[in-house]
């Protein structure tokens, strides 16, 4: 592709102005508090669009675009059931209370909440899952690069992995969240922008659904939610294991979203980010399926039937991209770059976070100083870094669809995990070998489920796998002695804090 | 087991993208019905003003909540 002077122009002020912005907002930064959560000073706007990005990056743009094509309108329902609806209960119930609760992490409470072996296990989950998933990022990059400007693969991801280090590393979690903002901005220009030209190319929305309409195996491309026997996405499917286990799971449980709503200034501020964050991702969902669509209808042709044996994942975005004018390709490719980079800087801020907290504070020195948990911070970033982009070749290899290798990470641990959390955050009952028993039974039955059966959904896996993770916790805790209510005081909802008399 | 669950539902009459449509839409409903009445409390709305009453119903989160609630519901209905 043949990029103009005024793209060129416009991506290398872009990264470099987002390399050094990051790093002059991480500027006076001297302990964890301030590398990890900003130093609770970070304002509700920046942490909504944070979000945002942070849960739509480079992965969605390429995945979605990719499973529009070959699915259509469903995808939308990751935003819209999958997100909406968890980020609006999360916002009232749980966010305010864990920000109460002062944690650092996830596996933190669930620490406070069970015990020590629980938080371990968790957060060693998380570690390897954000590996994999800066894998998968990188995998996003590469795809993008080497078929935007002709880079090689190997390239392209020691590129972004430099870039993301510089200003991660030395900005933490307010560098991380501004630059974000940045993104957020391009991000929604951008994908307007694909969607405005694309559609004007494909002759209108009505031209398109005629044109999609009248291929074989669309008739529910234009529908948000298919039948119930569905092989791919049957809406009971859709409603049980994304709306009520993943989602859920992803807003409340995952560390790289929850953790720069724990860096705001109040517990309200908390809960105004994650209504904002809710109020945008109504309109992104579209933005970033329907070029899917448009792919569809323009270059079904040369791409194939998305449903073939001869599918090649990654493609439906490249060849969108292309029909940009020079100067609107620049600003589409920095929203691209947006995306890469503020999903990859929110992983590796939150898998350092998790390391230095729940590993080298709890297990190894608990007298650590503040710089010297900054500064293994910091290592631990550049570290990250460095796996995603060695397991990035592994990734790439493996999964034909980005999106669903992301998805297909999440099923394993994710019902387990929105168990654990709501029987802890909203009851008495659960003790904690209920907890660790919880935890095993869901990870044993997702694995039995995606390993030792054929062709089943990751909806369903996560679906039963919460399941069985409710009634591993409800039975051993029937049986096991529960902790007293002074010692669960701030980590249930019911039992607050006791407030200081004088 | 998934697959048993898939054709009890079926079984249940509930295959059409309509039974799809009530049920996403019924999601939203209820949450919009649990944020008009839980307690102030709960959400801790005396903390964030000094005077939560006179708190405008545009600066108030629990407002552009049901709002947002509200457009998710209706797309999942009306869409065609």
């Amino acid at each position: 592709m043949h990029l103009g002077s005024i793209d060129i122009t416009f991506v290398v002020l872009y990264l470099l102005g987002i390399a050094a912005f990051g790093m002059w907002m991480g500027r006076g930064m001297h302990t964890g508090f301030d590398l990890f959560l900003g130093g609770k000073s970070l304002p509700w706007w920046a942490v909504a669009a944070s979000l945002v990005v942070s849960d739509i990056g480079a992965k969605d743009m390429v995945g979605l675009a990719d499973d529009g094509y070959r699915y259509g309108l469903v995808m939308t329902n990751f935003d819209l059931i999958g997100c909406v609806f968890p980020v609006l209960i999360a916002a009232f119930l749980f966010m305010p209370f864990l920000w109460l609760a002062g944690v650092y992490t996830i596996p933190e409470y669930l620490g406070r909440r069970y015990n020590q072996y629980v938080r371990l296990c968790f957060a060693v989950i998380w570690a390897v899952f954000m590996v994999g998933t800066l894998g998968v990022i990188f995998v996003s990059a590469g795809t993008m690069f080497e078929s935007l400007l002709g880079w090689n693969f190997s390239t392209s991801v020691l590129m972004t992995a430099i870039l993301v280090a510089l200003y991660t590393a030395f900005g933490g979690l307010k560098a991380v969240v501004y630059t974000d903002l940045v993104s957020c901005v391009v991000l929604i220009i951008g994908a307007i922008l694909i969607c405005v030209i694309g559609l004007q190319e494909v002759g209108g929305w009505q031209a398109l659904r005629e044109k999609v309409d009248a291929m074989p195996g669309t008739e529910y491309h234009f529908q948000l939610l298919r039948p119930a026997d569905d092989a791919d996405y049957p809406w009971p499917a859709v409603l049980l294991g994304l709306g009520f286990v993943l989602g859920p799971a992803y807003w409340i449980g995952n560390q790289a979203i929850v953790q720069r709503s724990f860096g705001t200034k109040s517990q309200s501020e908390a809960r105004a980010s994650y209504v904002m964050c809710a109020a945008i991702k109504t309109l992104f969902p579209f933005l970033l399926v329907v070029p899917g669509l448009i792919g569809l209808a323009l270059f079904h042709d040369k791409i194939g039937p998305g449903n073939s044996d001869s599918w090649q994942g990654g493609q439906v975005l490249p060849e969108l991209v292309k029909l940009l004018p020079t100067g609107i390709l620049g600003v589409v490719l920095g929203a691209f770059l947006a995306g890469i980079m503020s999903n990859l800087d929110s992983y590796v801020n939150s898998a350092a976070t998790l390391c230095v907290t729940d590993i080298y504070q709890a297990l190894i020195n608990r007298r650590a100083t503040g710089p010297q948990l900054m500064w293994l911070g910091r290592a631990l970033v550049v570290m990250f870094l460095s796996l995603g982009a060695c397991c990035s070749f592994f990734v790439r290899e493996r999964f034909g669809s980005v999106f669903e290798a992301f998805q297909t990470f999440l099923s394993f641990f994710q019902g387990p995990l929105l168990a654990l959390l709501l029987f802890g955050m909203l009851t008495r009952f659960a003790t904690q070998w209920g907890g660790l028993a919880g935890l095993l039974s869901g990870v044993t039955v997702a694995s039995y489920l995606k390993f030792g059966t054929t062709d089943l959904s990751f909806l369903w896996i996560a679906w039963w796998s919460f399941v069985a993770s409710v009634a591993g916790v409800a039975i051993v805790s029937l049986f096991t002695k529960r902790y007293n209510d002074d010692r669960l005081r701030g980590l249930v909802c019911w039992l607050p804090m006791r407030q200081e008399r004088g | 087991m998934s697959g048993q669950f898939t054709t009890l539902v079926v079984a249940m009459g509930a295959t059409s993208p309509l039974a799809g449509r009530l049920a996403f839409a019924s999601v939203f409903a209820a949450l919009i019905v649990w944020l008009l009445l839980a307690p102030a409390s709960l959400f801790d709305e005396s903390s964030t003003t000094a005077r939560p009453d006179k708190t405008p119903l545009w600066r108030n989160t629990r407002t552009w909540a049901i709002a947002v609630a509200a457009f998710e519901m209706l797309t999942y209905l009306l869409w065609r």
